[in-house]
């Protein structure tokens, strides 16, 4: 069966060639400027510095290549890399937490509870999922621009939270919410608000668990929205910093080690949590794949 | 049995998540239509004038090859992905230890992608000497390539970023969709005497034809839309295309219309069109692969 | 301001000294990417609140100016206007002035095409068009290119050329594009031998600069900011580079491209008064001089295109190739029209360099298009 193990030799190959990107980043974030530029490069950093993360010999603003800031220490207007992950992490966390309880208490009431005109409303949800982005984000700018939001937290926090398609993945799950539980816990004098928080969330824990990771993993790495809407290095996010050291990558090669340290730090996290957490990972891109 | 105070309160419960959706979901697609047909640039307002900015839209020569790149990218990157990612579920979707980690790290790029990675991705295309890439060539004895600054490398590089950042995504769920067809289907077929082929033809494609069409419809769409990699290893000050606009996709021209030169009204125009595309591009999909088989 | 997170660096003399005047205001410098100038710019006049100052391209300025976002100075300084008159780089002048005589920005900084060249390679810098490529065959001969760094490829690496040789974008109205005129052909013909005859890299910014450093290359094109970054950046460039004006084309003229900043003051600036006084200090000549060597001494470099006089002062390498430059540069064509169509030029370029394609055709489809756009015929 030689075509065969061929073919099967082939796609083992792929297996490392997969990670290539991951490795190629992680030895240039240690090595020292000089040897990133050498020509042909090395494959093992040949004198592993720490410096691209924390340099000693910073000592201000320079061109030296050897007295770099590392990226631990980069400073836009005052405010360094911890602050942009900070920001990150806050922006991830609010909007997943609150964009995931949102959608599950409309998407209880509209199922289980449903008033008249939750049809429309559900069908609006629904149409709006089949119009691409793209028709929402020039108004949207816009309107975050005439409120007087640029640079700010809502700007980044604000229009991610009310999300459609995470109503019609809860709702898919509530029609597996027994009808009778909602009416006991009525019976039993419990609101909508109470019945919701005390009785269907504790049975969607699974749910929720599963779309809460492509909710976030999209947080995280949201690009476009606050190259938009953001300026200030207060409000800055990961990416953000990330992409504007990206985009001097062809003017100064030097700063690829910086940029690669940076890299490397935002993907860590991700990584560890998803060796951690693989099933679910998987299970959670499943559900934001399958219900949409 | 909820009374009308009961409905009140239940109204009043979904209203702030449905203020939200009318404000950045609902109002946001009528003014972006409104708007396409006006002239706006964001420091002063809306002048209407009529279908003029499709007209300017379809006469642009950009539009046209950011549609071309676009399916040319969409078409190439679908097609790999989706084969190469049900071969790899075929061969590695069993629940070893071994596969397991195999899908780890095809799976990577969905979970640690974003700016980092392609950020790597652009330093390793470098055209300098000490790019990986390059160092390859020179190992085969080749000149150095200039990477991201030749029209003719362009969509082979970026159709291999995008293979690699949505490969893992469409193995893993091959494998739920091939684990779903019942083993006895299989065993009957080898009772019959059918081969591997045989059985590979008549049984998993025709039962992995929904996970098929959800995967081929849902990549289309989503590669349609793409935007990181071409902004971040083709954008530049002056333009976004990179070398004679080959990089230029439908996403990033409506970037470089809309934000870069400021023409908000054509934007929208684009983004209309886009959205018209998708609903073909969808449409088209689910005729040849969903009715295709139904005998 | 655009730029990058040097510049508050670069600003402190004047905030120091603007401060010194007003001890009760804050000064807050925040910096910008290229890129995104335009986008922030815009988001900040739409929801009018933002910088009170700001800095960008001159063709960026003008087409605020026209759109009413920032303040004529001619009509709010007077005395600044003077100043400007007397001591700016007259190509940067002109490049903001308008036809009015309105001048919605300062220029602030500039920067000026050059060569480079390894001095242990090459004995001296090429003069003129035919001994360019003289040296240049003659180092690929021993195994060293050229190179083009500021502007490859692109309307901005060609545009020198096009000067050069006598030709320009649009007649002297703006009302008519004459891209495809004899001389303009002459310069693309000629541009195109640096790709296809001498191999010269096709990205958008190659590396040259590490190039010249590791030999690949021996004489290359860039921006005058190397001058005062080349011996910090690449050490192994120290003592075996110099820098001299471009070669000069047919006509005899070694024009380069003048690229640079003006220092504007939006409209919505609820403080305009102090922004005026903000800019006159920037523009005193001491503290112009301490501006630019602040930045010097972090490797980067400020030539102040509003203050020229001052220039000569600064402790640079290579400053008289600098002068010599300055003395024949211009900015993009000063048409309004030019930020729209920029990039047909740029295509007709990318057309011959990358795609083989004839110059004569390329650049008459280019002003076919542009006359189509300015109501020609």
């Amino acid at each position: 069966m030689k075509p065969a193990a061929l073919l099967k030799a082939a796609l083992w190959l792929l297996v490392p060639a997969m990670l290539v990107p991951y490795y190629w980043m992680a030895i240039a974030a240690f090595k020292p400027v000089a040897e990133l530029l050498r020509r042909p490069p090395t494959l093992l950093p040949q004198a592993p510095t720490s410096r691209n993360f924390f340099n000693p010999d910073w000592a201000g603003t320079t061109a030296d290549p050897d007295r770099l800031a590392g990226i631990l220490q980069v400073q836009v207007e005052g405010h360094g890399f911890l602050r942009f992950y900070a920001n990150s992490l806050l922006v991830t966390l609010v909007v997943t937490v609150v964009s995931l309880l949102a959608a599950s208490l409309v998407a209880f009431v509209l199922t289980k509870k449903p008033f008249p005109g939750s049809r429309w409303l559900f069908r609006a949800l629904l149409l709006s999922m089949m119009l691409p982005w793209e028709v929402t984000i020039v108004p949207n700018f816009v309107t975050v621009a005439q409120l007087g939001w640029i640079n700010s937290y809502a700007a980044l926090l604000v229009p991610g939270l009310a999300k459609a398609f995470v109503v019609f993945y809860f709702r898919q799950a509530m029609l597996g919410v027994p009808d009778e539980l909602v009416s006991a816990a009525t019976l039993d004098g419990a609101g909508t608000l109470r019945t919701w928080w005390s009785v269907v969330l504790p049975l969607l824990r699974p749910a929720l668990a599963a779309i809460a990771i492509p909710v976030a993993v999209g947080e995280w790495n949201n690009f476009l929205w606050p190259l938009l809407v953001v300026n200030d290095a207060a409000t800055l996010t990961l990416p953000l910093q990330l992409g504007k050291m990206a985009g001097d990558l062809s003017f100064n090669p030097q700063s690829a080690a910086v940029l690669m340290a940076g890299s490397l730090l935002a993907s860590l996290p991700a990584i560890v949590l998803f060796l951690l957490f693989q099933r679910q990972f998987v299970a959670g891109l499943q559900a934001g794949a399958t219900k949409g | 049995m909820t009374g009308w105070r009961g409905h009140g309160r239940n109204m009043l419960i979904v209203t702030p998540f449905f203020a939200l959706f009318g404000l950045f979901g609902v109002w946001p697609v009528l003014r972006s239509a409104w708007l396409s047909f006006t002239d706006y640039h964001a420091t002063d307002e809306p002048v209407f004038i009529g279908l003029r900015n499709y007209a300017e839209l379809f006469a642009d020569e950009r539009f046209w090859t950011a549609l071309a790149n676009t399916a040319a990218y969409m078409g190439a990157v679908s097609a790999i992905a989706v084969v190469l990612g049900l071969v790899l579920a075929l061969n590695f979707g069993s629940n070893s230890r071994l596969h397991q980690w195999v899908r780890v790290a095809f799976f990577l790029p969905a979970v640690a992608g974003g700016v980092g990675a392609i950020s790597a991705w652009k330093w390793m295309a470098s055209s300098e000497a000490y790019g990986l890439f390059n160092s390859l060539r020179a190992t085969l004895g080749l000149e150095p390539a200039r990477f991201l600054g030749d029209p003719q490398w362009t969509l082979p590089v970026l159709v291999l970023v995008g293979v690699w950042s949505v490969l893992g995504y469409n193995l893993v769920l091959f494998v739920a969709g091939l684990r779903a067809i019942p083993d006895e289907l299989y065993q009957a077929a080898r009772l019959d005497g059918a081969s591997r082929w045989q059985q590979l033809l008549h049984i998993t494609l025709p039962n992995l034809r929904p996970t098929l069409v959800y995967v081929s419809v849902a990549g289309m769409v989503a590669r349609f839309q793409v935007f990181y990699e071409p902004y971040l290893l083709y954008g530049a000050v002056d333009t976004l295309g990179g070398p004679l606009d080959s990089a230029l996709m439908l996403v990033t021209y409506l970037f470089d219309r809309g934000f870069r030169q400021l023409d908000l009204g054509l934007a929208s125009a684009a983004a209309w069109v886009m959205t018209a595309l998708l609903f073909g591009l969808a449409w088209l999909n689910l005729r040849l692969i969903g009715k295709e088989g139904r005998r | 301001m655009v730029g990058d997170d040097k510049t508050p660096q670069l600003m402190q003399p004047a905030v120091e000294a603007f401060r010194a005047r007003h001890p009760g205001v804050a000064v807050e410098v925040r910096d910008v990417p290229w890129a995104d100038a335009m986008t922030k710019y815009s988001a900040a006049l739409a929801s009018r609140r933002g910088p009170d100052l700001v800095t960008g391209s001159t063709s960026y300025a003008i087409a605020l100016g026209t759109k009413g976002a920032l303040v004529d100075l001619r009509e709010a300084a007077p005395d600044l206007a003077r100043e400007l008159e007397r001591h700016a780089n007259p190509g940067a002048l002109r490049a903001i002035r308008r036809a009015d005589g309105r001048i919605y920005g300062a220029p602030f900084d500039m920067h000026v095409q050059l060569q480079y060249y390894r001095s242990d390679l090459v004995a001296a810098a090429p003069t003129d068009w035919n001994g360019f490529l003289a040296t240049a065959r003659a180092l690929r001969a021993r195994g060293h290119g050229v190179a083009q760094q500021w502007g490859n490829t692109s309307w901005l690496g060609f545009y020198p050329y096009l000067r050069q040789a006598g030709g320009a974008v649009y007649d002297p109205s703006c009302r008519r594009a004459v891209i495809d005129r004899p001389e303009a052909v002459r310069a693309l013909t000629y541009y195109a031998r640096l790709y296809r005859e001498l191999q010269a890299p096709t990205d958008g910014w190659p590396d040259a600069d590490g190039g010249l450093e590791s030999g690949a290359y021996g004489l290359m094109q860039s921006g005058t900011w190397l001058l005062s970054r080349m011996d910090m950046v690449h050490k192994g460039l120290v003592g075996k580079w110099a820098a001299a004006p471009l070669p000069a084309g047919p006509t005899g003229k070694r024009t380069a491209v003048l690229g640079g900043t003006v220092l504007a003051i939006t409209r919505f600036s609820p403080n305009q008064k102090l922004a005026l006084d903000f800019m006159r200090t920037v523009y005193r000549p001491d503290v112009t001089r301490r501006m630019a060597e602040a930045a010097l001494a972090y490797g980067g470099m400020w030539l102040p295109s509003g203050r020229q006089d001052q220039i000569a002062a600064l402790d640079l390498p290579h400053r008289d190739a600098l002068l010599a430059q300055l003395a024949d540069a211009e900015g993009p064509p000063p048409c309004p029209a030019w930020m729209r169509q920029d990039y047909l030029v740029t295509r007709a370029v990318q057309r011959v360099v990358l795609a083989g394609a004839d110059p004569q055709v390329e650049l008459g489809r280019a002003a076919a298009v542009m006359n189509r756009a300015l109501g020609v015929r």
